[in-house]
């Protein structure tokens, strides 16, 4: 075999480090074992990956002709971001585990070159989540598992205006708050068909005074892209957001699904300050409680809708639903890009076409790759051998 | 005569009612005593009874633990959060009124 090249083994070490990573976060949550009695996840997320395999290389030639990784991740360094951690997540995810699907199928091992290797776009997909990733986060690492579970993204001077809007909310208020939060993130876990898309956070942030700071997301909440989401109820704000300061005690971590996990999960006891807040393109606007009553009406009344519709899917689309839902998942990289609607609706059309060519056979041959996620005692992403370019 | 892992609340009184299938949850969503209900169901998933949990009065779920998506969401709505729960009887319990009592059990009050 010819020798390896700085290049490749710099791509082959990358590769490994997110499929250690994802390996770890997807045994931990027991992925595979995913249910749902309105939609067909498994297959639906199978689908998603090959479509996002199929879309992403060309997707981010077409946006890197407009901006580049770095601006990306700038750009994405605000509250209430979308893009956010999961869309960076998906770039890489769906591209690989796809491959990784293909290479079970023409039986190459893991240590084996592939034939079939288009090493130009794997060196693309990974490179560009590299540099994305490093320019979104604050720290030097490039996933939240390397750095303890932590995803810092947000200036000082930001994190100081959000800290003079903070108040220690009465436990009226604190249970309002929590309450209004859970309907909305009810209506996006149905509008996005049982994906976390758009539920997350970030932080912990530790501020002077010994407290902590930590923000819970939700956004896409307005989505009119996902054809479903067309709904005549609408959410009011596009994104809902919730920044804690909590004293010592709550341990906060962040996934490299963009999710994050506070413990204990009663930690309202240790909750300094709260404050309900909106991302805007510049800044933030603060949402005052006299409105939480019409924010949670508005998102229940969405969600009924949502799930009214969802009901009447037939078994097929309970999977082809996917080709809208993982465009969905490009299509916030282009708009910060600057690409203009007719690049987005380009781009769901070739998802649906993909989705709507692949589902058949995926519903007679049901795929491996949740096996070999689930099970795999070597990688989990399979590096590039000798013989790829 | 069952047992779960409280996740949230110290007890609540209330009818349980199964939302296993779909028509099960709807038939709940027409139900104008839905405050009083406390949800029977198998899966821990929280779509399949989205509709129907912002306007419970607890939970009780056979399958699942603490970080389920069921158990999160019903934490946030203050719901009295039942996980894995066994019950020691083969009897029906759709429409019996019972006790989540502060240490996880679950007792017939009226049938």
């Amino acid at each position: 075999l010819p020798p390896e090249t700085d290049r490749r083994q710099d791509l082959n070490r990358l590769i490994a480090l997110f499929g250690e990573e994802m390996k770890v976060a997807n045994r931990a949550e027991k992925r595979e074992d995913l249910k749902s009695v309105l939609f067909d996840v498994p297959l639906r997320s199978v689908l998603g990956w090959k479509i996002l395999h199929d879309v992403v290389p060309d997707s981010l030639r077409e946006i890197f002709e407009q901006t580049t990784p770095e601006a990306l991740g700038q750009g994405m360094r605000r509250i209430g971001s979308r893009p956010y951690g999961l869309q960076i997540f998906f770039l890489v995810a769906g591209y690989m585990l796809t491959r990784e699907q293909e290479r079970i199928n023409a039986g190459i091992g893991s240590d084996d070159h592939w034939p079939d290797e288009k090493p130009e776009d794997v060196e693309l997909v990974i490179s560009s989540w590299e540099r994305i990733s490093r320019a979104y986060r604050s720290d030097d690492f490039l996933l939240p598992g390397q750095a303890g579970g932590v995803l810092p993204i947000l200036d000082d001077g930001v994190i100081a205006t959000v800290v003079e809007q903070l108040r220690p909310p009465s436990e009226e208020l604190y249970a309002k708050a929590r309450r209004m939060f859970a309907s909305v993130e009810l209506c996006s876990f149905v509008m996005h068909g049982e994906q976390r898309d758009g539920i997350g956070g970030h932080g912990p942030y530790r501020l002077d005074d010994g407290r902590t700071l930590f923000f819970k997301e939700i956004n896409d909440l307005r989505n009119d892209y996902l054809p479903w989401a067309r709904t005549e109820n609408r959410n009011i704000d596009d994104n809902l957001v919730l920044a804690f300061a909590v004293r010592p005690g709550v341990d906060v971590r962040c996934d490299m699904f963009g999710s994050m996990l506070v413990q204990p999960h009663d930690f309202d006891r240790l909750v300094d300050g709260m404050a309900v807040i909106v991302g805007e393109d510049d800044g933030f606007s603060v949402v005052e409680q006299d409105r939480f009553a019409e924010i949670e009406a508005a998102a229940t009344a969405m969600q009924q809708e949502l799930y009214l519709n969802a009901i009447e899917w037939d078994d097929r689309y309970r999977i082809e639903y996917a080709g809208p839902l993982y465009a969905n998942h490009v299509r916030p990289f282009q708009r910060l890009a600057g690409l203009d609607a007719d690049a987005s609706d380009r781009l769901l059309k070739r998802c649906e076409a993909i989705a709507a060519a692949a589902v058949d056979d995926l519903m007679e041959n049901k795929p491996t790759i949740w096996a070999h996620m689930g099970g795999t005692e070597g990688p989990m992403m399979a590096p590039l051998r000798a013989g790829a370019k | 005569m069952g047992r779960g892992e409280l996740v949230n609340g110290a007890g609540v009184t209330g009818v349980l009612r199964r939302a296993d299938t779909l028509e099960q949850v709807f038939a709940l969503m027409k139900r104008e005593d839905l405050d009083e209900t406390i949800l029977l169901c198998e899966s821990a998933s929280a779509s399949a009874v989205a509709p129907v949990l912002p306007r419970i009065k607890g939970l009780v779920c056979e399958s699942g633990g603490a970080t389920s998506h069921l158990a999160i969401i019903g934490r946030e709505f203050n719901l009295t959060c039942l996980m894995s729960t066994r019950f020691d009887t083969d009897e029906d319990l759709d429409g019996a009124t019972v006790e989540i009592g502060p240490e996880g059990t679950v007792e017939i009050v009226a049938a």
